[in-house]
C-alpha cells in the first residue's frame, strides 16, 4: 500500500523547490498548499519550482490545488514552474480538461532553474 | 502473455480522504494485472479518483467494487453511495452546460472522458450509483 502523501520543500539558489509524494490525498494537498506558500512568503523567494515527477494521478482536485498554489504564488510575487509531470499523467490532465492555472511547464530541473533565473534576472 | 483472470472481486470502502488513494492504487493493480498500458492504468486510477470522492464528499461516503468483465475483456468499476443523490443528472454530464462551480461536473464529465462507458444511476434521497467499463484495446497488445 502507497504510504501517507508528505512532501519536501528545499531551498535552490533564490528559489523553492517542492516535491510531493507519490500518494498525497486531499487533507495532505491542502496542507501542502498552505505550507508551501508559508514558505514563499517566509523565504521572499523569486521563483517556485514544484517537481510532480512522484505523482502518478493528477485528477480535478490534485489539479485545482495545484493551479491555487501557482495563482496564490504569482500574487505574493513568485513565478511558479512546474517539472516532471509524467506522460501518461499529462495525457489524462488533457483528456479531462484539467489545467494548472498560471505555470511554466519545464522539462527538468535545470530547464526551471535556468528560465526562473531569466525571469527573476529584471531586465 | 499472462492469463486474463477468470474473476477478480474487490472491494473498498469509502468512508475518509485516504480510502480515494486505496481505491485508486487498488484499481491500478487490478488494471496493471488484466493488461492495461500505463496510460489506461492512469485514466482509470484518476476516474476513480473523481467518482470515490464525490461519493465521499457529496454521498458521504461509500463503497467501490471492481469486477473484470470476462466475456469482453475489461474491468468494471461500481462506486455507490448513499447520499442526497444528484439532481440533474443529464445536467451535470452535459458539457455545453455552464459549470456551477462546485467542481461536481468537471469531475464527473473528465471521468466519463477516460473510460469506455459511463453511467449514473441517481435518486435524489436514495444514492447514486456510478458504473464505469474500461476495456482491454485488444489481447495480443501488451
Amino acid at each position: 500500500m502507497e504510504k501517507r502523501g508528505r512532501a519536501s520543500i528545499l531551498k535552490i539558489e533564490d528559489f523553492l523547490l517542492a516535491t510531493p509524494e507519490k500518494a498525497m490525498h486531499d487533507l495532505a494537498a491542502i496542507q501542502f498548499k498552505d505550507d508551501l506558500l508559508e514558505r514563499v512568503k517566509e523565504t521572499k523567494i523569486s521563483g517556485l519550482i514544484i517537481d510532480l515527477g512522484r505523482i502518478d494521478v493528477v485528477d480535478s482536485f490534485m489539479g485545482r490545488t495545484i493551479g491555487e498554489i501557482a495563482n496564490s504564488a504569482a500574487l505574493l510575487g513568485a513565478e511558479v514552474a512546474v517539472i516532471g509531470l509524467r506522460p501518461e499523467v499529462a495525457i489524462t490532465m488533457v483528456e479531462m480538461g484539467i489545467s494548472l492555472g498560471q505555470v511554466h511547464p519545464l522539462l527538468n530541473l535545470d530547464l526551471a532553474l535556468e528560465f526562473l533565473r531569466n525571469q527573476t534576472r529584471g531586465v | 502473455m499472462i492469463e486474463f483472470p477468470d474473476e477478480e472481486f474487490v472491494e473498498v470502502e469509502i468512508q475518509e480522504d485516504f480510502d480515494i488513494i486505496k481505491a485508486r492504487a487498488r484499481a491500478r493493480v487490478l488494471a496493471e494485472a488484466l493488461g492495461f498500458g500505463i496510460v489506461d492504468q492512469t485514466r482509470i486510477a484518476t476516474a476513480v479518483s473523481e467518482i470515490t470522492r464525490n461519493a465521499l464528499v457529496y454521498g458521504g461516503g461509500g463503497k467501490m467494487t471492481l469486477r473484470t468483465v470476462t466475456d469482453r475483456k475489461g474491468l468494471e468499476i461500481v462506486i455507490v453511495d448513499q447520499g442526497p443523490g444528484i439532481p440533474n443528472v443529464d445536467r451535470v454530464l452535459d458539457e455545453s452546460y455552464p459549470k456551477t462551480g462546485i467542481g461536481l461536473g468537471l469531475g464527473l464529465q473528465g471521468a466519463k472522458r477516460l473510460m469506455d462507458e459511463f453511467y449514473i444511476d441517481s435518486k435524489p434521497g436514495v444514492g447514486t450509483k456510478v458504473t464505469m467499463r474500461k476495456w482491454l484495446p485488444s489481447e495480443s497488445r501488451r
